[in-house]
Formats: C-alpha cells, structure tokens, sequence
C-alpha cells in the first residue's frame, strides 16, 4: 500500500467515523422527539368523564357564586340614586346569567352531563389527573436524561473538532449541565 | 437558593460566543449578498445602456458597430446569470445560516432566563 493510499484509507475511515458520530447524535434527538410526541399525547389527552362532569360541576358552582350580586342594590336602591327601578341587565349580565344558573342547577346539571356522556361516545379519554401529572414527570425525567445524553456527544464532539449544533429548544439544563 | 455551580457558567458562556459566531457568519453572508445584488443592478444598467440603439455613421460603420455591441451584450449577459446565481445561492445560505443564530439566540435566552431562575445575577451572564 502507498502512503497515498493509506492517507486515503484513514481519511476514509476519519469520514465514517465522523458519520457515525452525527447519526448517534440524530439518534438521541429522534429518541427525544418521539418523547415529545408522547408527552405531547399524555398531556392533551381528554381528561376522563368523572373528571369533566367535576369540571362542569365547579363551573356550575362558580357561575351560581357570581349570582350573588347585590340585587337590592340593583332594584331597591336605584331610586335613591335616581334611576330606572329594575333590574339592570346590561349592567350585571354576568350576576343575571349566573342566577339563572342557579335557578336551573339541577336540570342545568342533568343537561351537560348527559350532552357530555353523548360527546365521550366517541372519544378516548386519557390517563386519570395523578396518573397524567406522575407519567408526565416520568417522561420529562425520561427526556432530561435523554438531553443530558445527547450534550454529552455533542460536547465530546466538539472536543474532537467536530461541530453540532444545538437544538435551539434544546433543555437548558442539559446545555448548562445542571440536574434541575 | 439552589447553588450555581461554575462549570454552568462557562457552558452558558460558550453558547453566548456561538451565538455571537452565528449571528457574525450571516452578517457576513448578509453583506456578500447585498454587494452581489448591487453587482447585478450594475450589470443590469450596463445592459440597458448596451442595448439601446446606437447613432450610425455609415454602411459600414454601422456593420462594425452592430458586432461589437453584440459581443459585449453577451459578455454582460453572461456576468448577469453569474450574478444571479450567486445571489440564488447566497441567498440560501443566509437563510440557513439565519435558522442557525435563530437557535442558537432561543438556546441562549432559554439559558439566561433557566439561570435567572435559578438565582444568578445579570452581571453574571454578561460575554
């Protein structure tokens, strides 16, 4: 072999190696945004019906708090003040709404249960909210980790003369070599 | 107050001089590309003023003149396509080299703002 062809060969194989360095990096970054994606499913995932029938309960609840608006005020004083006598409903739409509301808590109730029963026919609901938040922990951990990975090749790389770039969402306590 | 350790430091002080590489290398390639442009309006005029009609003197004069002028259209014409391909290609690399300090700007906000959080002080991550 001529010193030609072995500077050829070892260029060769300084180009495969260079190579291989930037596929293990795409390596750790597909791992990652497949994390994403999954993390991504978790946490949109439609909550589970117990979950939204609690939400429609509460939004009830906090509609029925806003009916507690001072009608005398609105009614029985507005003379004192010198107007109109009634009640102002322009004025205090949201107290109006939220009385009705109260008014018609029980079959208001039955209504958006039942419509919600209706929409979750057709719907796969995801994890419970402690699971959700306990999963969602895990794969941030699972991705820090992965972040911590793919810094470390790509500060190994650069120590060889080889630049990667970083992701700009790349996690900063991954860049910055930190745990939290 | 979590404690910072230095080595964070000098980490966030290496991506603050790549950005600054970053943004430095499409300056440049900002630059190359505004003088190919104001080559090409260069070369566009010279052609204009090529291609308008000249004052003829005589038959044979006229013969002359037609010839040299042809000559010298095609040469600019030539340059022009030369041009505008390093404009095309110039162009995208500024595009490039813009997505490039783009992500190298988020990853440097991204640091600063994780080690504000963390407790450090502005002048801490001064570069």
């Amino acid at each position: 072999m001529t010193v030609l062809e072995k500077v050829r060969a070892k260029i060769g194989a300084a180009r495969k190696a260079l190579a291989s360095a930037g596929d293990s990096v795409e390596g750790v970054r597909e791992a990652i945004r497949q994390l994403e994606a999954e993390r991504q499913a978790v946490q949109s995932a439609p909550v589970p019906l117990a979950e939204a029938v609690e939400a429609v309960e509460q939004t009830i609840d906090r509609l029925c708090g806003a009916a507690q608006y001072d009608t005398a005020d609105s009614v029985l004083f507005a003379a004192q003040r010198g107007q109109p006598v009634g009640i102002d409903v322009h004025s205090h739409m949201g107290a109006n709404f939220g009385f009705l509301v109260q008014c018609l808590r029980a079959p208001l109730r039955a209504a958006l249960v039942v419509k919600l029963e209706e929409d979750y026919r057709d719907l796969q609901p995801g994890l419970p909210a402690d699971a959700r938040a306990e999963k969602l922990a895990q794969l941030d951990r699972e991705l820090l980790e992965l972040g911590h990975q793919e810094e470390a090749l790509i500060t190994e790389l650069a120590g060889l003369g080889i630049e990667v770039s970083r992701r700009g969402d790349a996690d900063p306590r991954a860049v910055l070599g930190l745990s939290e | 107050m979590t404690e910072i350790p230095a080595t964070a430091f000098v980490r966030y002080r290496a991506i603050g001089e790549r950005y600054r590489q970053e943004t430095a290398a499409e300056n440049d390639i900002r630059r190359r590309l505004g003088n190919a442009t104001q080559t090409l309006r260069g070369l566009q005029a010279e052609l204009a003023q090529l291609a308008e009609p000249r004052q003829l003197h005589g038959f044979g004069g006229r013969l002359q003149s037609i010839a040299a002028d042809a000559d010298a259209i095609a040469e600019v014409e030539r340059r022009i396509k030369a041009t505008e391909g390093e404009i095309t290609l110039l162009s995208r690399e500024a595009e490039r080299a813009e997505a490039r300090k783009s992500d190298a700007g988020d990853l440097l906000g991204c640091c600063s703002a994780h080690l504000l959080d963390l407790g450090a002080q502005r002048s801490q991550l001064d570069f």
